[in-house]
């Protein structure tokens, strides 16, 4: 656990650049219109705005208060989050790829890595079984036309 | 429409042998998903959500319901016999479940649990079929201004009701109104935010949406700990050991109604649900009992008023998210998306152009918990086992099947990398203490937000003093400004008292 004091700061202004740039981009590419008639620029300008002062607020309260006030927070865990997002991405290029099947075996793999300790055969029997209830569920049940292999060179 | 030709009506829909099914199939899957180690009602909704959106919209939304209050039911039986919540409304089940578990009263404790859950659970369907269509014909008279003021009260009440600090649960709210407007914005034509990419012309989709942000960032989250859990011994629970004794028969009836009572009511307000008032009720319970030293090691009273309580608040939830169109929990807010994406229109009409699966849904839900009771007692033994699955092996597969169902929905690569930048928003959000409910609601009412804003000043002709002339929009706009004022005045009070302020303030 870390204390929130710092990650207040840092994201309160994130989002305050963020709620900035929103108002920038909506004055500058969309028209604004007048109230009456409300172009598609004027609300996504206020929501901006809104954005940008709550993100002021939350970065500037805890630079009044002592340290020890504020709240924890819990420890990011690197090895889950970067293993599990390169599962999804493993999975967007060989659904398009490779077709679903060997979509299925790949994330599968990827996605055991995000614990140390990975049982390949364990693995690979949870990839069988998936393969087939996957194949089964949503072409078969659903009727959804998934490619189960798509070879990219023919 | 009578509350008599509303059942009747209701009853005939999810009777029919398809919406039966469906029911049936939601509530097992959402049960053995429940029981299962780690999986909350979020993971579970991921999974399963996609593939609801291929059904009819009854059907549907039958299937997805019975998926949430399944996942429920199941996960206070992981709580009773493993000590760990499979979501925090059933945290509370571990208090006084696990103990009872402990003295060998398993049995019991599942048995009072199902039944006070579907005690709860009834008695909110009666309100909901007493009340929704009072309720829907007043919203009717409702226009623009009051819609803009309901949705603004709506989004505050979540956001501050979240956990943490008010101004990000605010902030919360509104980087999901922003994230609502990207896409085509359907008055004018033009396209918003899209940055030039195909994939979000039409705007977010929900699905990706919801999965990265609830689902894969939960799976993230519990990886190192469910991992490195031990697998438990299998208890086996036999129908003779549930049998309750009189006294302790005699102490859950009082408790389960004032549980029921206390979810019932609390739960119809937004942002509530069953995680808070499952601890509200398990308060009350301790502070009423002539021996609150028994809490905690196993007294019944503190099993079943949260269990009704949640439940019951579970299904109140319902009534502001289908009489008026206003979800109050992520999960209902999935729902309504559900709604949307099937080209119904929630809010108040919703009842009276689609009786159907209105009435349909809300009796669909006690057969669902009909069906609960069924499952829960007779098939112990076999949940039992379920709760051996050790998590190991259900993570990479919940991957697998949130992947392909997002894929599924439009099958369109784009939204797994939608999915992918959620579940990195989902995990920053974790990390830096915001809580991704109040961005969902923000997300699904935010469009809604903007059309009844801009009809109701296009109506007075621009003149914003719409909102306070007309005496209901005004009286919920001060209502909303109450609700963020007693936060900051309790904060203020408290530190002139020279207590240590909470993290709930400013």
């Amino acid at each position: 656990m870390t204390t929130s004091y710092r990650k207040d700061i840092t994201s309160g202004l994130l989002l305050f650049l963020m709620g900035g740039g929103i108002v920038f981009v909506s004055l500058t590419e969309y028209r604004v219109g007048t109230f009456a008639r409300m172009g598609p620029g004027l609300f996504p300008a206020v929501v901006g705005g809104l954005l940008a002062l709550l993100g002021s607020i939350v970065a500037a309260v805890p630079l009044w208060k002592s340290r020890d006030q504020t709240g924890e927070l819990p420890k990011a865990e690197w090895r889950p989050l970067i293993v599990i997002l390169a599962a999804l991405i493993v999975f967007y290029f060989s659904i398009r790829y490779l077709g679903l099947i060997p979509a299925v075996v790949l994330v599968t793999f990827t996605s055991a890595m995000a614990h140390p300790s990975v049982n390949f055969i364990q693995m690979a029997i949870v990839a069988a079984v998936l393969s087939a209830t996957s194949a089964l569920l949503f072409r078969v049940l659903l009727g959804i036309p998934f490619d189960l292999f798509s070879w990219p060179i023919q | 429409m009578s509350m008599i030709d509303a059942m009747t009506l209701g009853l005939s829909e999810a009777l029919r042998l398809e919406n039966f099914l469906y029911c049936v199939l939601g509530a097992t899957l959402g049960t053995f998903l429940g029981v299962l180690p780690g999986i909350g009602v979020f993971v579970s909704i991921s999974l399963l959500f996609p593939i609801t959106l291929h059904l009819e919209p009854t059907a549907g939304l039958i299937m997805l319901a019975g998926l949430y209050y399944g996942t429920l039911y199941g996960g206070s039986t992981a709580s009773i016999l493993l000590n760990v919540p499979g979501t925090p409304s059933n945290a509370v089940a571990c208090l006084d479940g696990y103990p009872m578990a402990q003295q060998g009263r398993a049995g019991v404790a599942l048995l009072v649990s199902s039944i006070s859950s579907f005690v709860g659970g009834s008695f909110a369907i009666v309100l909901l079929l007493g009340f929704s269509t009072t309720i829907a014909e007043n919203a009717l008279r409702f226009q623009s201004p009051e819609y803009f003021s309901l949705m603004v009260l709506g989004l505050v009440a979540a956001s501050v009701i979240g956990t943490g600090r008010l101004s990000k649960g605010l902030a919360s709210v509104v980087l999901g109104v922003f994230l609502g407007t990207i896409g085509m914005d359907l008055i004018s034509g033009v396209q918003r935010f899209d940055l030039g990419v195909n994939g979000l012309a039409d705007g977010i989709p929900i699905v990706a949406l919801a999965m990265g942000l609830f689902g894969v960032t939960e799976v993230i989250g519990s990886i190192r700990e469910q991992c490195s859990r031990a697998s438990h011994a299998l208890t086996s629970v036999s129908f003779r050991s549930m049998i309750p004794t009189r006294d302790e028969t005699r102490r859950s009836v009082g408790s389960t109604a004032r549980g029921s009572l206390l979810g019932a009511f609390v739960g119809t307000l937004p942002g509530t649900g069953g995680f808070i008032t499952s601890f509200m009720s398990y308060a009350v319970e301790r502070s009423i009992s002539k021996n609150p030293k028994r809490f905690g090691k196993g007294a019944i009273e503190g099993l079943a008023a949260p269990e009704a309580s949640n439940n019951a608040a579970d299904v109140a939830a319902f009534i502001p998210t289908l009489t008026l169109g206003i979800p109050g929990t992520p999960v209902l807010a999935i729902l309504l998306g559900v709604l949307i994406i099937h080209g119904i229109n929630p809010g108040p009409n919703l009842v009276f152009d689609e009786p159907e699966l209105f009435w349909g849904l809300v009796m669909s839900f006690w057969i669902g918990n009909i069906v609960l009771l069924f499952l829960n007692v007779p098939l112990i033994g076999l949940w039992i086992k379920v709760l051996a699955i050790p998590y190991r092996i259900l993570f990479p597969a919940i991957i697998v099947f949130v992947c392909i169902g997002t894929y599924s929905v439009n099958a369109n690569a784009f939204d797994i990398l939608i999915l992918a930048a959620f579940t990195a928003l989902g995990y920053t959000f974790r990390i830096l203490g915001y809580s991704p409910a109040p961005l969902i609601l923000g997300f699904v009412l935010g469009p809604m937000l903007e059309e009844n804003l801009r009809r109701s000043l296009l109506v007075s002709r621009g003149d914003p003093s719409v909102f306070i002339d007309r005496p209901i929009a005004l009286t919920i706009l001060i209502l909303t400004l109450t609700i963020i004022a007693i936060p900051l005045v309790a904060s203020a009070w408290r530190s002139r008292k020279g207590e240590v302020s909470s993290p709930v303030d400013d």
